[in-house]
């Protein structure tokens, strides 16, 4: 693995991703955090970004639950309509008999549905979407342009990084120095191996000018400095192991503390999930409740029932024969006598 | 016969008051009564098409309540998907959305039932009894002439003995007026006998003629007497016609109203089970320990870490 201190963060590789399970988040495929092991430098900050969103997908439930209430207040409000304009027209119209009655209480029917419906509604308007915004206030408390909670975290984690921080800071430059110190000695040793080479040339009298480009002095002043940095790499190299060292002892401390927070953020995440999962149970009951096993639902049902029982075609028939009919009393004409 | 206009029964429910209504209290045989009953028949027109406004609009309100369910189930699943949320988590969100679209079905089902079997029978039922011939009905139109044809003679009759009875009692008041003049005269001793003849004579002719329509009346009574059970059979057969067909018409309404109890009943309604056991499904998947975990491998503490290890040059 490359540096700690990474510019560019490479494409997801490790095995740990690639067992990516089925549900997409599509906040993966931004995530700057990705990729990363939760102890490096700033990766906890994805961890913040989720503590943020929990405001955000609690706002879009209870919004989404709000749309849901208005549609079934719409519906009932239209059906409460429909039975009014239609009785109305009903009690003027040419109906008689039984075959009104029955009809009058038909067009009721609206009636238990629109009650049920705005029960279902008002469950949801005054009752679920406030406990939701409720809870929603209590966990997300504002202060200015955060939430208290994710600053809280964040000021904890920065805490935690703090020293170790320094402590990678060190070690990089540790590091740097070493690498520099080995390539000051490669240079060194080049330099000096050249001028041992010119000496043996001289020695073979293959080289002319070789003699004038070195001498005794030269020579040992090259030794000295190859000797100079060959102790600075061994210095260097000594100082680079025990920042490494040190960093091994700091890390299970590091790690723990890191931990510990993070395990705040997993229990906050938690109860919001347990939450949601709870906000769901109350949403699958209240729609049971206006469907099924209803009890209004079923008045309406019965009543239904006893209406259709009343209807009765022979009595209304009889009925307008009487009144109308061939049983009415007609007048018929008779011998009148004149009277003065 | 002066027309009488027809003020429309005020509605009411059973039973109907008298009110303003001017067929009643009037008999059924009388002339233009009859129109009561093809009052009805058009009242029963009437009825069908209110019938089939009212449970026309009762199916657009559902219709518009489950396209709306729709819309909103389709962009609520939209949104939860792009949104932030993870895991189990989200999976039982978009799923207890999908739970509850069952209502939509379930009254999907009812504007079917709705639609098929009492809207569309009514429909029927009008186009097949109710056939309009431009500017009427066929089948009242008939009922109509029927009675008007039955009653042609019998108003010709009632004319004829209303007739008849003016000419007698006309009659009988000039031979009144004659005899009390005959009287006068005859106590007047200043009176001429030719006066008295005269008088005398026009008395007789005056009660001739009041015992000629006296029995013309008479006779015309007889006839309407003798008429009167023929009369009465064909106007009963007409209005039986009027009651068969009220009585198919109840009938139907009868049938729809049952119809329409089905339709509107959903307590065996399947998609409302399906929404159950989807709810229960989803309810029973959601696991938060679960995304806990899974975030924790992915962005906690469970990633793998690069920890600082001693790195030599490489060249």
């Amino acid at each position: 693995m490359s540096l700690f201190n990474r510019k560019y963060i490479a494409p997801p590789s490790s095995p740990i991703i690639s067992n990516t399970t089925r549900i997409r988040s599509a906040s993966l495929a931004t995530n700057s955090a990705y990729g990363r092991g939760f102890f490096e430098p700033g990766a906890y900050s994805i961890v913040l970004k989720r503590c943020e969103n929990g405001h955000d997908l609690a706002q879009q439930l209870a919004d989404m639950f709000d749309e849901r209430a208005q549609i079934e207040l719409a519906y009932a409000n239209q059906l409460r309509h429909w039975s009014y304009k239609w009785r109305n027209e009903l009690s003027k119209s040419q109906e008689y008999g039984t075959n009104k009655k029955v009809w009058d209480q038909l067009a009721t029917t609206g009636e238990p549905m629109a009650y049920v419906h705005s029960t279902l509604s008002a469950s949801l308007s005054e009752s679920l979407i406030p406990n939701l915004r409720q809870w929603r206030k209590e966990h997300y408390e504002r202060y200015l342009l955060h939430y208290k909670k994710t600053k809280e975290f964040e000021r904890d984690f920065l805490d935690a990084q703090k020293s170790w921080n320094k402590l990678l800071d060190k070690i990089s430059e540790c590091k740097s120095m070493y690498y520099s110190a080995c390539k000051a000695s490669k240079l060194a040793s080049e330099a000096e191996n050249k001028s041992i080479y010119y000496l043996a040339c001289k020695s073979t009298k293959l080289v002319d000018d070789a003699e004038s480009k070195s001498s005794g002095e030269q020579r040992k002043k090259l030794a000295d400095k190859a000797d100079v940095a060959r102790r600075e790499i061994i210095f260097t190299r000594t100082k680079y192991q025990q920042a490494i060292n040190e960093a091994r002892e700091q890390r299970p401390n590091y790690e723990s503390t890191m931990k510990t927070i993070f395990e705040r953020t997993q229990a906050f995440e938690k109860r919001r999930l347990d939450f949601f999962k709870e906000t769901y149970d109350q949403y699958a009951k209240i729609l049971e409740i206006a469907t099924i096993d209803n009890s209004i639902l079923k008045t309406m049902n019965a009543n239904f029932k006893a209406s259709l029982l009343v209807h009765d075609s022979l009595q209304d028939l009889i009925w307008w024969d009487q009144n109308y009919g061939t049983q009415t009393n007609s007048r018929w004409p008779e011998y009148e006598e004149y009277i003065d | 016969m002066n027309q009488v206009q027809c003020i429309f029964p005020q509605g009411q429910t059973t039973p109907e008051r008298v009110l303003s209504n001017p067929w009643y209290d009037k008999g059924f045989c009388e002339p233009n009564q009859y129109k009561a009953a093809i009052d009805r028949c058009k009242g029963g027109y009437e009825s069908c098409e209110l019938f089939i406004e009212i449970f026309s609009e009762r199916a657009r309100i559902e219709r518009e309540y489950i396209s709306n369910l729709e819309k909103w189930s389709a962009a609520s699943i939209k949104e939860i998907s792009q949104s932030k949320e993870f895991g189990t988590n989200k999976k039982a969100w978009i799923e207890s959305i999908r739970a509850s679209k069952e209502i939509g079905s379930t009254h999907g089902d009812i504007v079917q039932r709705l639609q098929e079997n009492v809207i569309d029978k009514m429909v029927s039922y009008k186009k097949e009894n109710y056939g309009k011939s431009i500017l009427h009905v066929k089948k009242i139109k008939e009922f109509e002439r029927d009675f008007e044809q039955a009653q042609k003679s019998w108003i010709k009759l009632l004319d004829k003995i209303n007739k008849s009875r003016r000419d007698y009692q006309d009659a009988q008041r000039l031979l009144k007026k004659a005899e009390t003049a005959e009287k006068i005269i005859e106590s007047d001793r200043g009176a001429e006998e030719e006066q008295k003849s005269q008088m005398k004579l026009s008395v007789s002719t005056y009660k001739k003629q009041s015992e000629a329509t006296r029995s013309k009346y008479q006779q015309n009574i007889e006839d309407m007497k003798n008429t009167r059970p023929n009369y009465e059979n064909s106007m009963k057969e007409v209005l039986d016609r009027t009651h068969a067909f009220e009585r198919r018409r109840l009938t139907q309404f009868k049938t729809l109203f049952a119809a329409l109890h089905q339709a509107l009943i959903i307590e065996k309604d399947s998609h409302l089970l399906t929404m159950t056991d989807l709810f229960n499904k989803s309810a029973a998947a959601h696991d938060a320990e679960k995304d806990i975990q899974w975030w924790n491998s992915h962005f906690g503490s469970d990633t793998n870490t690069a920890w600082p290890s001693f790195e030599e040059l490489k060249d």
